[in-house]
Formats: C-alpha cells, sequence, structure tokens
C-alpha cells in the first residue's frame, strides 16, 4: 500500500542577497536585493507502508525541505505531497497525529523541564490511551535506557541521551509513519547503534514507515534498502541500495605481498601501484574485471599477504557528487 | 481543555524553576511598585496637579495596573520572532494544535507564575497598608470579564506583530513599539485623566485603553458605563482576530525554516 506520494514536488524561496562586510549590510538596508532559490525542483517519488527509506544528499540538496513539505510545516510552492492521504500542508494538524518527527538538530522536549514532563504533555496532546501510553513509555524507557533520564531536565542530558529521549517523546504516540532527519548527528558509536536498533525494532514491530535523512552512510546501509538520492532539489536516483552499488561503485582494492619479483602480465582494468615494493596495490571495479578474477590472477603470482577492500556506500556517493 | 492545562502548567514550570530570578523578579517589582507610590505620593500633594483624585485612588490604580499588566503580559511577538528565528517552529508545527494555542498557553502560566511569585505580595501588602476598597461583587465580576478581554486584546497585537516575523524573520522592534503604545496609548504609566484632550481623544480611537486602563476604571467603579466598555472590547477582539486570520494565511505560506 502507497503511504506517502510526492509529484512534481517544488519549493523555492526567495534570499537575500548580500554583499559582505558592513558596507554590504548597510547598503542592503538601502537597496535589499533577493535571489530565488529552488530548494526542491520537480521531485516525484512514492514509498510503501513499512519501508524504511534513505533519504540522502549532500548539504543543502534539499531533505530537511522536503520532510518539513511532508510534515505540514512548509507549503510546496508547486506541486502536491500526501500523507497516509491527507495533504500535510492543509490538514497540519490531522497530518501530525499520524506521524513522528525528529529533527537531529532541533528537540521537541522542553530544554528546561524533566524528560517526563514533556511525555506527559505528549500524552494528552496527541490522546494516548493510558495503557498504550505506559506500555510504550516502558518499551522506549527498556530500549533506550532512559531509566535514570526521565526525571532530569533536558538541558542537563548530553547529546546522545537528548536524541534518545526525543525520539521516544517523537513515538509515544505509535504513529505510522517516521519522519528522521538527521537522527545520529553528531552522536557516538553507541549512541548511533542505540538508534539504528531502535529504527530497525520499531520498524518490524509495528511496520512504521520511516523517511531517513543521514549523512553517515552507516545508518544507511544498516537500515535502508531504498535509497533516494537528492542533489540541489533535483532527484538522481530512487531504488535499491545494492542496484545503486553496483551501478555506481564497484570499485574495489586488493593489497598484498609479493614473494618474488615484480607482478606483471595484469588484465586490462587492474591498475597496478608499486610504490612500496614488495607491498603492490591493485584496483579494479566489477564490471571490468570482476573481484575474484583478479584475486585469481594476483594468486597466480605467489604472495604472502592478501587484503581486499570493496568501496563503501559513502566513497561511492562521494565520488558520484565529485 | 487538558491539552491546554498542559502548556500552561509546562509554561509554568519553565519559570518556577529560576529560584534566583524569582527572588529578584520579586525584589524589583516591590521597589517599582513602592517607588511609583512615593512618586504619586509627592506629585498629589504638590501644586504640580490640581485634582480630587485621592492618594487612595491613585495607589489603586497602581496596584491594580502592576497587577493587570502582569496578568496580561504577553510577549507573543518575541516568543514568535525567538521561533521563527532559530527555526525551531519547526518543532512547534510538529504539533497536532495551533501554534497561537501553544503559545497563548504557555504564556498565561508564565503570566501565572509572575503574579503569584512576583507580584501578588507586594500588591497585597499595598491594599493592606493603603486600604483599597474592592469593588462590590457585580462590578468585580464585571472587572474580571473586562481584565480577560484585555489580555486577549494585548494578545492578538502581539501575536499578529509577531507574525510579522514570517516576513522579516526578526521583529525586534515589535515589542519596543508595544511597550511604547501601551504607556502612551494604554495610560499605564501615567492615568488618562491627566491626559490633555486630544491625547486622550486619540486613545478613545485605539485599542490600548481596553487592555488595562478601561478595566481598572470599572475596579474603582469609576467606568461611566462598563457594559459599553466591555462591548467595545469585543468589537476589538473581533476586529484583531479578523485581522490575525487574514495575516496568519499570507504567514503560514512565508515560513522559512532558519537552519535547515
Amino acid at each position: 500500500m502507497v503511504q506517502i506520494i510526492a509529484e512534481n514536488l517544488v519549493k523555492e524561496y526567495q534570499v537575500p542577497d548580500r554583499d559582505p562586510g558592513l558596507r554590504g549590510a548597510v547598503k542592503a538596508l538601502f537597496h535589499p536585493r533577493y535571489r530565488g532559490i529552488t530548494a526542491i525542483d520537480h521531485i516525484n517519488f512514492s514509498i510503501e507502508k513499512g519501508e524504511i527509506v534513505g533519504y540522502i544528499g549532500p548539504n543543502g540538496a534539499g531533505k530537511s525541505t522536503t520532510l518539513k513539505m511532508l510534515s505540514g510545516i512548509l507549503y510546496p510552492t508547486a506541486g502536491s505531497v500526501t500523507v497516509n492521504g491527507l495533504v500535510p500542508y492543509r490538514d497540519r494538524k490531522r497530518n501530525a497525529r499520524q506521524i513522528g518527527v525528529v529533527f537531529g538538530n532541533r528537540s521537541q522536549l522542553y530544554w528546561d523541564l524533566p524528560v517526563i514532563d514533556s511525555y506527559q504533555l505528549n500524552r494528552r496532546l496527541y490522546d494516548i490511551p493510558d495503557a498504550i501510553y505506559r506500555e510504550n513509555l516502558a518499551y522506549f524507557t527498556e530500549i533506550f535506557d532512559l531509566g535514570d533520564l526521565l526525571n532530569q531536565p533536558v538541558r542537563l542530558l548530553s547529546l546522545g541521551q537528548k536524541m534518545r529521549a526525543t525520539i521516544a517523546g517523537a513515538m509515544l504516540h505509535s504513529p505510522e509513519i517516521l519522519f528522521l532527519d538527521e537522527p545520529t548527528i553528531g552522536l557516538d558509536v553507541t549512541s548511533k547503534l542505540k538508534i539504528r536498533d531502535f529504527i530497525r525494532q520499531i520498524n518490524q514491530k509495528s511496520g512504521t514507515t520511516v523517511i531517513l535523512t543521514s549523512h553517515d552512510m552507516g545508518d544507511i546501509e544498516s537500515l535502508c534498502e531504498r535509497i533516494i538520492l537528492i542533489d540541489e532539489g533535483k532527484k538522481k536516483y530512487d531504488g535499491p541500495v545494492l542496484e545503486f552499488e553496483n551501478t555506481f561503485g564497484g570499485n574495489y582494492s586488493i593489497s598484498f605481498k609479493a614473494v618474488s619479483a615484480r607482478p606483471s602480465q595484469f588484465p586490462e582494468g587492474l591498475t597496478l601501484r608499486e610504490d612500496n615494493a614488495p607491498y603492490y596495490v591493485v584496483t579494479g571495479n566489477e564490471k571490468q574485471v570482476r573481484l575474484s578474477d583478479a584475486i585469481s590472477v594476483i594468486n597466480q603470482l605467489g604472495i604472502e599477504e592478501l587484503e581486499m577492500k570493496n568501496q563503501t556506500l559513502e566513497e561511492i556517493i562521494n565520488e558520484y557528487f565529485g | 481543555m487538558k491539552t491546554l492545562l498542559e502548556f500552561v502548567k509546562a509554561g509554568f514550570k519553565q519559570r518556577i524553576i529560576y529560584r534566583s530570578s524569582t527572588l529578584w523578579g520579586l525584589v524589583a517589582s516591590t521597589l517599582t511598585l513602592f517607588l511609583q507610590i512615593r512618586l504619586w505620593q509627592v506629585l498629589l500633594s504638590s501644586a504640580i496637579l490640581q485634582d480630587d483624585r485621592t492618594l487612595t485612588d491613585m495607589v489603586a490604580f497602581l496596584v491594580i495596573n502592576a497587577l493587570l499588566a502582569s496578568l496580561t503580559r504577553c510577549d507573543a511577538a518575541g516568543t514568535l520572532a525567538s521561533l521563527i528565528g532559530d527555526g525551531s517552529i519547526s518543532c512547534s508545527l510538529t504539533r497536532p494544535i495551533s501554534l497561537k494555542k501553544q503559545v497563548v498557553c504557555e504564556q498565561i502560566g508564565v503570566n501565572l507564575h509572575f503574579v503569584l511569585f512576583t507580584v501578588l505580595l507586594p500588591a497585597a501588602v499595598a491594599i493592606v497598608i493603603y486600604g483599597i476598597q474592592l469593588p462590590d461583587v457585580s462590578y468585580g465580576l464585571l472587572f474580571a470579564f473586562s481584565a480577560l478581554l484585555g489580555a486577549v486584546i494585548l494578545f492578538e497585537i502581539q501575536y499578529i506583530l509577531g507574525m510579522v516575523a514570517f516576513f522579516l524573520t526578526t521583529v525586534w522592534f515589535a515589542s519596543f513599539y508595544v511597550s511604547g503604545f501601551m504607556k502612551l496609548f494604554g495610560a499605564t504609566a501615567i492615568p488618562l485623566w491627566y491626559y490633555p484632550d486630544w491625547l486622550a481623544n486619540v486613545c478613545y480611537c485605539l485599542p490600548f485603553r481596553y487592555i488595562t486602563y478601561e478595566p481598572i476604571l470599572i475596579f474603582l467603579e469609576d467606568a461611566p458605563n462598563p457594559l459599553q466598555t466591555i462591548g467595545i472590547q469585543l468589537l476589538w477582539i473581533g476586529a484583531l482576530l479578523f485581522l490575525e486570520q487574514l495575516v496568519w494565511r499570507r504567514a503560514e505560506r512565508k515560513l522559512v525554516v532558519q537552519g535547515g
């Protein structure tokens, strides 16, 4: 069942165009200049119920803007978007009841109040039945180790603790859809793993649809089967992660120590780096020479040590965006 | 209703946790009130003001003005400007409740804290020391209703100004204007009965005097027609609500969330 549809979605902004320095600031006061920015440029996608989709792209690509339009915070300039049959910007409050939203650089929780106070407010705000509230609170407390944190003011929590508490708060009303905008930004490895585990569990347990933006490709690789890649507001790729890796990636490198003489006679498509003999590095791409074939060739040389490395998703994306 | 109460509680609790701020607020409001009383004591005993108002009248004006000003205190413009300025409005708009209800309910909580812990004590002391008469029940009820409407008028003015931030990103000037207009046209610093006629007439055409000044006249049983006052307050609220809707419809399409 298709749950989220974006059709020809466009978002344009007018931003002040100022010259640098005090002179520029004074000049802008008397002669303000604006320029149009197309943050989202005719984007189309549809997302099925229960999918976890990685929505990725470089800074300023338009990821957060898209999530804000799906959440009903921003009006699109053109095009349409529906979330579970609702038009978010027209029916913001009803849409808010069916989604959970987390912005990694901001918190929904009250800064000065204990975490539990914000949860109590959400309980009333979303009319969460007592039994479900208690069950969810117990579940999130356990999965996120929130026990000691619930009665602490949010301002005293570490970044990781705050993010865990924020995600739990956004999920207390058991939303069908979860929008996560950089949920692991600035977190240590343990906190990241906890959040990844949680997203996986909540998706498996309740069939929650998740759209996840992240610059950490570890998040994407471990959670998403599908990615939507955008750059400068335009969709560049939409499909399985594996297919993306096969199409745009496939680079590998093999490091080895040659026992005898300098290796030679490599098939076309493999490149040898020999600046550290007798340690050599061979690089290639699956589409030209399969990794298994490359290893067979190297094995015939007589080698002592061998280490191979496939190109990671992060490397592929870095290469893709130049 | 329970949801709204939770926002009121959140506003209240956010203030009560800062004990030293509460204490210094109490000291400041006590000093302000008693300095104002002393100033008027000097003015009334001098030949500057030729008036039949007594010091008790003036103290009643100052005390009720202080109480009402703190109950109707509103920085909706500042709140909206800050939410828009740092982009945290995106969090407020993901909640299934209107932005206005969130802002007004939190403000009520903040105001309740301010009245209870900062203004009530010096006001009660002044009432006892200067023997201020409380109005009879009917005037008391009319006063309470009129004061409530006054708070709504101030909130609406602040909220409409705050929404300008949707277009300009910042409205640091809003509170400056509102506070200036409140003092000049709302007669919160000097009672309107000391104004020259032309300025008093200007004030009649603006909503500011209906925020605290007119309710105070009802409290003092000095309003010629309290029901007419309440009627005019309701008309102003209707006009401001209409204007608010007009601005909001344009503003929500203009929103730019700062900081990604």
